[in-house]
């Protein structure tokens, strides 16, 4: 059964979505999940590009504000909640690999 | 020493990875592209630099588009933020610059990549490469059953005409065959390489079988040319430099004319209308001047 589009997210996703849980400008994105994540993660600007137009359209975020060439993006409910879903797939993956180390 | 030089891109649209090399390949070596033709791609001369290119997709971005899209402008916005400078767009490839030592890499999501690839691909190097083949196949039951079934006034002059018909439709539809069966296998690949957390494949095959195609194609068509005339038959040949020379006028019109409705503002659907419906009467008038000539001169017969 093909996996249905974001049923699970990407690091930079997950990160990107993070980011916009308060308005943020997608120049200074690139820069706040390389903070966030010590420099683990980065994105590059088409990977950036690519993602808003998707979540975007996908009705994940919404733009909220352009200003000359800052375009600020917020996220939505339906991105809230495919942020909690990933949070919850993770600390399941992780209490499922606790419970078998332990075995 | 010259400060200009045309290559002939041989390069396919997906072929990012190739694309990139060559660019920075030729910028260390000083040529710099200037700007991006049908089918030759202008360089200008410089101080050969470490410059590194980079390519991205906009599936939206177009042609026919009157200018950058909002999308085209603001991934242009994120791409200055770090560092990389547009050079240059050729059809949904957005291609980049950047003389930074490690620089951020455009594209940090290998399958997001592979995906917005083949979304631009969709748009139209896949229907064109499709409609190429449907031609090579009409032009060759066309060719090939005049070949067969020659009509009566056919001499031997039209006759070898069908013939070299034939082997251009054969040539046409193996080059197409192989640019989008070529498609086909790079995408399964690099969606395998992808799902198992690799990157997109590279690919490079088809340059040497296009290379091989098109030298074909040309040593057939001067090997006809050239029986034509040691035959003395050089109303053919005539007629075939004016055919060349037509279709040439045309594309170059038809160019002009798209940059032309650009700097109008039309919108992507009306600028596609109005160049189709130029290159409809264009072609009308222009062979129809040529058949006139051939016919009142006597040229082919």
């Amino acid at each position: 059964m093909p996996r249905e589009k974001f049923q699970t997210l990407t690091e930079q996703m997950f990160y990107i979505l993070l980011c916009l849980r308060t308005e943020c400008c997608g120049m200074d994105m690139m820069r706040r999940v390389e903070e966030m994540t010590g420099g683990r993660v980065s994105v590059g600007p088409g990977t950036l590009y690519n993602l808003l137009d998707q979540f975007s359209a996908a009705g994940m975020i919404r733009e909220t504000r352009v200003e000359g060439r800052r375009r600020s993006y917020l996220l939505t409910t339906k991105g809230c909640q495919a942020l909690r879903k990933e949070y919850e797939r993770l600390c399941q993956m992780t209490e499922d690999y606790k419970r078998v180390m332990e075995e | 020493m010259k400060n200009v030089k045309y290559y002939f891109w041989e390069y396919l649209l997906y072929d990012f990875a190739g694309v990139e090399d060559r660019l920075s390949a030729l910028a260390a070596q000083g040529w710099y592209l200037d700007k991006i033709g049908a089918m030759l791609w202008k360089f200008r001369k410089g101080e050969p630099r470490a410059v590194t290119y980079a390519v991205t997709y906009v599936p939206e971005a177009s042609e026919f588009n009157a200018g950058p899209t909002k999308g085209q402008r603001e991934l242009e916005t994120y791409c200055e933020e770090a560092g990389w400078t547009k050079v240059a767009d050729w059809f949904q490839m957005q291609i980049y610059a950047t003389e930074q030592p490690s620089p951020l890499p455009l594209e940090t999501d290998e399958k997001l990549r592979l995906t917005t690839i083949h979304r631009s691909m969709r748009k139209n190097y896949l229907p064109s490469s499709i409609l190429l083949a449907v031609i090579g196949v009409m032009l060759l039951i066309m060719q090939g059953s005049n070949l067969l079934s020659p009509p009566s006034y056919a001499g031997a002059t039209l006759r070898s005409t069908y013939l070299v018909g034939v082997l251009d439709a054969l040539l046409l539809l193996m080059m197409s065959g192989v640019n989008l069966g070529g498609y086909y296998f790079w995408y399964r690949k690099s969606k395998e390489q992808v799902e198992r957390g690799g990157g997109c494949a590279r690919a490079s095959f088809y340059r040497g079988f296009n290379k091989v195609a098109l030298t074909a194609l040309l040593i057939l068509m001067i090997y006809w040319l050239g029986s034509m005339l040691a035959g003395s038959d050089l109303g053919m040949v005539v007629y075939i430099a004016g055919y060349m020379a037509v279709i040439s006028l045309l594309t170059f019109l038809l160019k002009k004319i798209q940059r032309g409705l650009k700097r109008f503002g039309l919108s992507r659907g009306m600028n596609i209308f109005l160049t189709l419906l130029a290159d409809l009467v264009l072609a009308f008038v222009l062979i129809g001047i040529l058949m006139y000539v051939v016919l009142r001169t006597g040229l082919l017969f």
